[in-house]
């Protein structure tokens, strides 16, 4: 695989990440749940494809649905919890997660070599069987799932949601489905996106679903900017791409990294894409009134 | 033999109320999460370690310096922290402080990681944190007491309680805790919020250069990714105390020492997170206010 192959594939899993989170912060819950729906679509995603011979997308579905059912399972009692306790509540079950498969052993032989999760080693030799057109793929279906949302009667009930959960059931809306519905969909996309880097990298260790991907996830959003969920995804390409044209720093590369993210943090505090940009954006979708 | 371990969580937990007080009293003033608080501990336990090493670490002249070196490197750079990633941020919403602490964090990581390879004095990994209280014990009856968790369990508690006559008694913690109560009415009263809030940061931030010095000591070495794991135990500390409250930080610590140290022994080190933010977890869902809150308050 080529170099810029490899970084755009890259680029477009953290664009699947960004996604993921940015769905649970659209409704105004301050989700970190992600990185461990991410970790178990990966090791489900790995050891039903590598494991047991499945073809990529029905085991990506299958990992996909089995997070789905979780985020239901999650997002019930977590509608008990609000701002920073449902951050630390969440962040509480990823934790659990990635200590889940640290302790997993499941290894049986394959070709002779005993292959699968071994604890604290991760997984080595998963089958590498996701394309770049795969992930390209599964983030054109969240965009265009995520503009009809958007533009129909549930994106105004996320919006109203969001902005006001106190009020919004006054108007009809029904909060609870809303939220959960949002924590499942979340759930699923970070699920599915888990596998697709999978089978992208070949190896996973438990480390790399830990707090700093959290904290990713979180630079992704806080630096895109909340409002829209084109926000994140530049945001999530930015910081994947960019930090590549400083290849010269070489070891001060994420010294870097965290420079950049606070200078846009202070430049920019709601986000590249924050209510004027949008604005200017809808502006320009917008049908031009005809010249009289 | 388990008592011996529940009295050594115990006394360790005391080490995990300090790092949770601070994160708490920056929350308590500014209803942010101080992200950078993990590095913040680090650094301070770096630079003790760094002065130690240079002083041959083998008096109590040594540990000293030591000490105070890393309660000045916690209260200097939580002030930076508060300088550079809050006070700009001041009306940008929860979710830019976050990142710019997250930024802070990912930056001194790995400056660190570096330094601890080029820095003659340090070690790639981990850097030894010497101490004359390495070889102390205590024999209470049947029971063995590692002594350096006898000496930071009591210098803990003389920090709290140094804390607690600031908060409760002197001027500057009353507007404190004004501040805390309501902002604007502080401001009315002719408090400079301001100074209030970076008073905050340098004491809290303080604390946790304490509490690295002396987690650094008990642990006998220091590295660049010490402070996450912190952080985390913060975490399940102040869910279980109460977001915001110092003395539950203080009970709480003790708590998930003890939880902490029992798991080892009863079941293995390996589930000792997984036991914490399973109890994180249930706290959450069944008890919001946390286990030690006295009334509901609004969590918003």
């Amino acid at each position: 695989m080529g170099y810029a192959t490899t970084i755009l594939s890259l680029a477009g899993l953290n664009v699947l990440f960004a996604l993921s989170v940015y769905i649970t912060f659209a409704i105004g819950q301050f989700s970190l749940a992600q990185v461990g729906f991410w970790a178990l679509g990966a090791y489900g995603t790995a050891m039903l494809t590598t494991l047991w011979g499945w073809p990529l997308w029905p085991a990506l579905l299958a990992s996909g649905g089995v997070c789905a059912l979780l985020g239901i399972a999650l997002g019930y009692p977590c509608l008990r919890l609000r701002g920073f306790y449902l951050a630390l509540a969440t962040l509480g079950f990823s934790e659990t997660v990635r200590v889940l498969f640290q302790n997993l052993e499941y290894q049986i032989p394959l070709k002779g070599v005993p292959s699968g999760p071994s604890g604290v080693l991760g997984f080595r030799n998963v089958a590498v069987t996701t394309g770049i057109w795969d992930i390209f793929g599964f983030m054109l279906v969240l965009v265009i799932l995520l503009v009809w949302l958007n533009h129909s009667r549930i994106g105004l009930a996320v919006a109203a949601t969001r902005e006001d959960d106190v009020v919004a059931p006054f108007m009809g809306i029904n909060i609870v489905f809303a939220k959960v519905a949002a924590f499942m969909l979340a759930a699923m996309a970070a699920g599915i996106g888990g596998g697709l880097y999978a089978g992208f990298t070949s190896y996973i260790s438990p480390d790399d679903f830990g707090f700093h991907m959290t904290l990713l996830g979180i630079l992704f959003v806080a630096i895109g900017g909340t409002r829209t969920f084109y926000g994140p995804m530049l945001a999530a390409a930015i910081l994947t791409v960019l930090p590549e044209f400083f290849r010269f720093l070489a070891e001060y590369r994420l010294i870097f990294y965290g420079a950049l993210v606070v200078v846009l943090m202070t430049l920019r505090p709601r986000g590249l894409i924050d209510e004027r940009v949008d604005a200017a954006v809808r502006r320009w979708f917008a049908r031009k009134p005809r010249e009289a | 033999m388990l008592l011996e371990d529940l009295i050594n969580g115990l006394l360790f937990g005391a080490t995990y109320s300090l790092v949770a007080i601070g994160f708490t009293l920056i929350f308590g003033v500014i209803h942010r999460l101080n992200i950078a608080h993990g590095a913040t501990i680090m650094v301070s336990a770096y630079a003790g370690a760094a002065v130690s090493i240079l002083l041959g670490g083998k008096s109590y002249g040594a540990l000293l310096a030591a000490f105070v070196a890393s309660v000045t490197t916690g209260a200097t750079l939580g002030i930076l922290i508060e300088r550079v990633a809050f006070r700009p941020l001041k009306d940008a919403g929860y979710l830019a402080p976050f990142a710019t602490t997250a930024g802070i964090t990912i930056i001194l990581e790995e400056l660190f990681l570096k330094l601890s390879r080029v820095v003659p004095i340090f070690h790639p990994e981990y850097t030894p944190f010497p101490s004359p209280l390495e070889d102390l014990s205590f024999h209470a009856g049947p029971i063995y007491l590692r002594g350096v968790y006898v000496v930071i369990f009591i210098v803990a508690i003389a920090l709290m309680a140094a804390l607690g006559f600031w908060v409760d008694r002197t001027r500057s913690g009353r507007a404190m805790r004004t501040v805390e109560q309501n902002p604007l009415v502080a401001r009315l009263m002719g408090i400079d919020v301001g100074r209030v809030e970076l008073t905050a940061f340098a004491v809290a931030s303080g604390l946790a250069g304490a509490a690295g010095c002396l987690i650094g000591v008990s642990v006998g070495t220091v590295g660049p990714f010490m402070g996450t794991n912190l952080l985390m135990i913060s975490f399940v500390v102040i869910v279980l105390g109460g977001l915001g409250s110092i003395r539950g930080a203080m009970v709480g610590g003790l708590v998930v020492g003890v939880v902490e140290s029992m798991t080892v022994s009863l079941l293995s080190a390996r589930y000792k997170q997984a036991v914490l933010f399973g109890l994180l977890f249930l706290v959450l869902v069944i008890r919001p206010e946390g286990l030690l809150a006295r009334r509901a308050v609004v969590r918003d």
